[in-house]
């Protein structure tokens, strides 16, 4: 058993961990609703992010192992090779995933290896590197710290691009909605039956598997400078992902957009009273289109980050996480300040549900692993059914824009 | 130059009707315009036309001399043309300040500048006396407010034509007042203004010219000053209206409605909104429950038809108690309810025509069979009611509620309660936003449905109403009734000092 502020410091983490995408996910969701146009297709759009952002992330590792592989099969390995031969008359043999050999040199001579390889290197690869693959014991662990400076490069490309399959997929789900004035629950529906089925799909035509297997970790052991503060940085700066930072910066990023611009006024009045935005010369249309492509790209970058955080094997699924952002809207009552705490809360549940094995009350119960595992719905149909009765839900999303109505 | 605004030759035609046939209104600067019409005469429609809300099929509009295409508000907005609508277009949970400049924000770096908007806002209520709260939400706000923050958004956007579209349908008298003087202030700016109301001693009061529109079609152009009300309301309607209504002396018969001690409380304001009421209707004779808005009249009726709890007291139905019924027992007991809020409470918007009038009776026998609806009979139902209370619609039974004018919509509203028959019909404000004809209609069926041996309860906040129609009054004050008195035997200003409060007698 941890001891309590272990136990916290373990927890802490986790919750932030998955607060972020739910809390960004609803918040793309308010963008959405607030412009008018209920956006229950969050789960797709985050599944479709989701998918291409870890088939990008993936592609970018293999090719980085692909180059790094080349240059140390090709360029690496029979430069040492030649050069600890010629420079201290002794033979090696370099393997391909064994690079373990003693090579037995003083320190003053394995200083000035360094020094050699470096020089010789210098432009292919950065000093680290080198120094990395100098000193490493096997290919495996040269390739794993290499990746530590690349890999949250990766992890970034990953987001932007999950953001932009996030806003293509809504545009389907803003053209059925907005131009077609289809009904807004039947699109959403069918786009969400459509992500997990392009994502399967898609995938087994490539790997022959539907899962895509993000293979590095994206974890950050500890934010520099600030994970040496005491508390505040076991708690909030260890062992977190870069991407959970990033999201915090996006949420209050769009807060402030929506709340203190001209656009997130307009927006917000869109949501509702359309025919007064309109007889102010608000374009009712641009404005919905803006709305449903930036809860695309927030739903786009919150299946990423769900990825980078949870699900290093995407098996086609965010486990209901836009699902549970809708539910994290309403609780919050369709305003940022409180979708923090109801994701924070619903957050909280779902990460008890998860680590109860080491939460000695929880464990004492002895329920099976799969009520655990419900804890988080079961708190949502709860929660929900107290709170819905004041909801302030935009009066008008839902309705498709008739000019003509009085 | 002479008129800031020509609208000429204009044709504006939807599903099955032309709103407007060929009109022609000009405008000339710094005069108020009326423009007068009955109930879906169009003007409205001509008036969304000049805003850019409508585009005209037909028909070229001419500001300050120039020809002029007007697509979107915001070209109204460009040549300096502001409306304050029927139905306010106020976003609810803004506050004030948000409304006014929502669509015409200043940025600095992309951000909101609220500061200087809010100066402006000041500046301008000071100016003009448009008393608004800048920090209020719209929804806390008193119709009378909104009013004013409508007009500011016009002001803040330097509009020089206004149009207002029956801005005093839902004003007090006091506001109304105040609102006829503001209009004056104005144009002495150098604005101008079109002014729809069908209250034509408003257009008396402040208006220099008038055009009247009937059925779409452009019937003239009059000097208010040389033309009496009676003309006036001749050339809208198409022939004379009775302004004083004739009926014989009531003759009360036995009680239909009995309301005892009936108290009702509001739960989120803490107090009691219709205190220890007591009174009886009896058939044969028109009650009417007169009082400022808001002094509870809202909740008695209410509570009498069931949309709120009473927290005590009973009503009683022809000695039946009906104090604990439910909506549906109720109207089948024998209550009529002609409501407040037509939109909220009459009518389902986005029904047709025919299924609103089958609204309380779609389970009966008549009109349904096994569970399912008898489409004919509906329809039939449907034609004698729109033939007999000349309700006007594009489509007949098949138009939406929706599209239909205001007055429309009452009528066939009124049409539906007074042809459920009933022992007991209340009517709440039921000629709000009528024009004058159709008033007329309304009052001549509340009185033949007294003569037929109804109760009607009539609840009104226009004191001529009051006094022409009703048989007996009770004034309400502060959720009490403060007194009792006969038309007769009293007058405006008496029931005014009731109605205000100054005055009460002791039963
Ligand atoms: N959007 C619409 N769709 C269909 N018909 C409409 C629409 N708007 C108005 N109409 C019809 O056009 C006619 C004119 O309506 P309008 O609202 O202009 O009348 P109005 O003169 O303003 O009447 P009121 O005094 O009752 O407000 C009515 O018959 C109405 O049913
Ligand atoms: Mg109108």
């Amino acid at each position: 058993m941890l001891s309590f502020s272990e136990l916290i410091y373990f927890i802490v983490p986790l919750v932030i961990a998955s607060t972020v995408p739910l809390a960004l996910v609803a918040l793309g969701a308010l963008f959405s609703e607030r412009s008018g146009v209920v956006n229950i297709a969050l789960e797709g759009i985050m599944l479709m992010g989701a998918f291409v952002g870890a088939l990008t992330i993936k592609n970018l590792e293999i090719n980085d192992d692909k180059k790094l592989l080349s240059f140390y099969e090709n360029d690496f390995v029979p430069y040492v090779e030649v050069y600890v031969e010629e420079e201290f008359d002794k033979t090696v043999t370099l393997a391909e995933n064994s690079f373990y050999v003693d090579l037995n040199l003083t320190q003053a001579q394995y200083d000035k290896m360094i020094e050699d390889v470096n020089a010789h290197f210098n432009g292919d690869i950065s000093d680290q590197e080198v120094n990395t693959i100098a000193t490493s014991k096997t290919f495996k662990s040269i390739s794993d710290s290499i990746q530590d400076v690349k890999t949250q490069r990766y992890a970034i490309i990953g987001i932007l691009v999950g953001a932009l399959v996030g806003i293509v997929f809504s545009l389907l789900h803003a053209f059925a909605s907005i131009n077609m004035k289809a009904n807004q629950i039947i699109s959403a529906t069918a786009l969400n039956m459509f992500a997990p089925a392009f994502a399967i799909f898609t995938a087994r035509q490539i790997f022959e598997t539907q899962k895509v297997t993000i293979l590095r970790n994206y974890r950050i052991t500890s934010v520099p400078l600030l994970g040496d503060i005491p508390v505040i940085g076991d708690l909030f700066f260890k062992g977190a992902y870069l991407s959970t930072y990033l999201g915090i910066a996006i949420f209050v990023i769009a807060v402030l957009v929506l709340y203190k611009t001209k656009w997130g006024l307009r927006l917000r009045s869109c949501g509702e009273n359309p025919q007064a935005a309109d007889s102010l010369g608000i374009n009712i249309y641009k404005i919905r289109y803006a709305g449903v492509m930036v809860s695309g790209a927030l739903a786009g970058m919150g299946g990423v980050i769900f990825v980078l955080s949870f699900a290093a094997n995407f098996n086609a699924t965010v486990s209901g996480f836009g699902f549970l952002a809708l539910a994290v809207l309403i609780f919050g009552n369709w305003k940022p300040g409180r979708i923090i705490f109801a994701a924070l809360f619903f957050a909280s549940m779902r990460v008890l549900g998860s680590v109860h094995t080491l939460i000695p009350f929880l464990e004492e119960l002895k329920l099976q692993p799969q009520i655990y595992a419900m804890i988080p719905y079961i708190a949502t149909l709860v929660v929900l059914a107290i709170t819905s009765k004041n909801s302030a839900a935009p009066r008008a999303a839902g309705e498709p824009y008739d000019p003509g109505k009085r | 130059m002479e008129y800031i605004v020509e609208m000429l030759n204009i044709t504006k035609e939807f599903p099955g009707i032309k709103a407007n046939d060929n009109v022609t209104l000009q405008l000339k600067k710094g005069e108020i315009h009326a423009l007068l019409g009955e109930n879906g005469a169009g003007k409205s429609t001509l008036m969304s036309v000049l805003f850019g809300l409508y585009t005209p099929e037909e028909g070229t509009i001419k500001v300050r001399g120039e020809e002029v295409v007007i697509t979107n508000p915001n070209d109204a907005n460009v040549h300096g043309i502001g409306m304050v609508h029927q139905h306010f277009k106020l976003v609810h949970n803004f506050t004030v300040a948000e409304n006014i400049v929502l669509g015409y924000e200043d940025t600095k770096f992309g951000f909101l500048k609220f500061d200087d908007a809010v100066k402006k806002i000041n500046d301008l209520s000071d100016k003009y006396k448009l008393k608004v709260d800048t920090s209020s939400l719209i929804s806390d706000i008193s119709v009378g407010m909104q009013q004013r923050v409508e007009i500011l958004k016009m002001l803040y956007r330097d509009a020089e034509i206004l149009i207002f579209d029956e801005p005093t349908a839902v004003l007090t008298p006091q506001e109304i007042e105040e609102l006829m003087g503001i209009m004056k202030d104005l144009t002495k700016e150098g604005k101008s203004i079109i002014l729809i109301t069908h209250k034509l001693n408003e257009i008396k009061q402040v208006a220099d010219r008038c055009s009247v529109l009937r059925k779409g079609k452009y019937i003239g152009t009059v000097e208010v000053e040389n033309t009496s009300v009676e003309k006036m309301a001749e050339m809208m309607v198409g022939r004379e209206v009775n302004f004083v209504v004739d009926k014989e002396d009531a003759k009360p018969k036995d009680t239909v409605l009995e309301v005892k001690n009936l108290t009702v409380r509001n739960h989120r304001l803490l107090k009691d909104v219709v205190k220890d009421i007591s009174f009886e209707a009896k058939r044969g004779e028109i009650l009417c429950i007169a009082g400022i808005e808001g002094n509870g009249q809202t909740q008695l009726v209410e509570a009498i038809t069931g949309l709120t709890h009473v927290t005590s007291g009973n009503i009683l139905l022809k000695g039946n108690d009906i104090t604990k019924f439910s909506v549906r027992e109720k109207n089948n007991a024998g209550v009529s309810h002609i409501p407040e809020d037509r939109h909220k409470h009459g009518l389902v918007l986005d029904y047709s025509l025919e299924e609103n009038l089958i609204l309380q009776s779609y389970f009966e026998e008549k009109f349904q069979e096994r569970g399912f609806l008898r489409f004919d009979e509906i329809r039939q139902h449907a034609k004698k009611l729109i033939a007999n209370f000349d309700i006007r619609s594009g489509k007949g039974p098949t138009t939406s509620a929706r599209s239909m004018s205001g007055g429309n919509q009452q009528k066939a509203i009124v049409a539906r309660e007074i042809d459920r028959d009933t022992d007991l019909l209340i009517a709440v404000q039921p000629t709000r936003g009528l024009d004058v004809g159709a008033i007329e209609y309304i009052h001549k069926q509340l009185i033949a449905q007294r003569d037929a041996g109804k109760a009607v309860l009539l609840i009104s906040l226009e004191l001529d109403e009051v006094l022409n129609v009703s048989d007996r009054i009770i004034v309400m004050y502060e959720g009490e009734a403060v007194g009792e008195f006969d038309p007769k035997k009293t007058n405006e200003n008496e029931l005014g000092l009731y109605m205000a409060g100054s005055k009460r007698s002791e039963a």
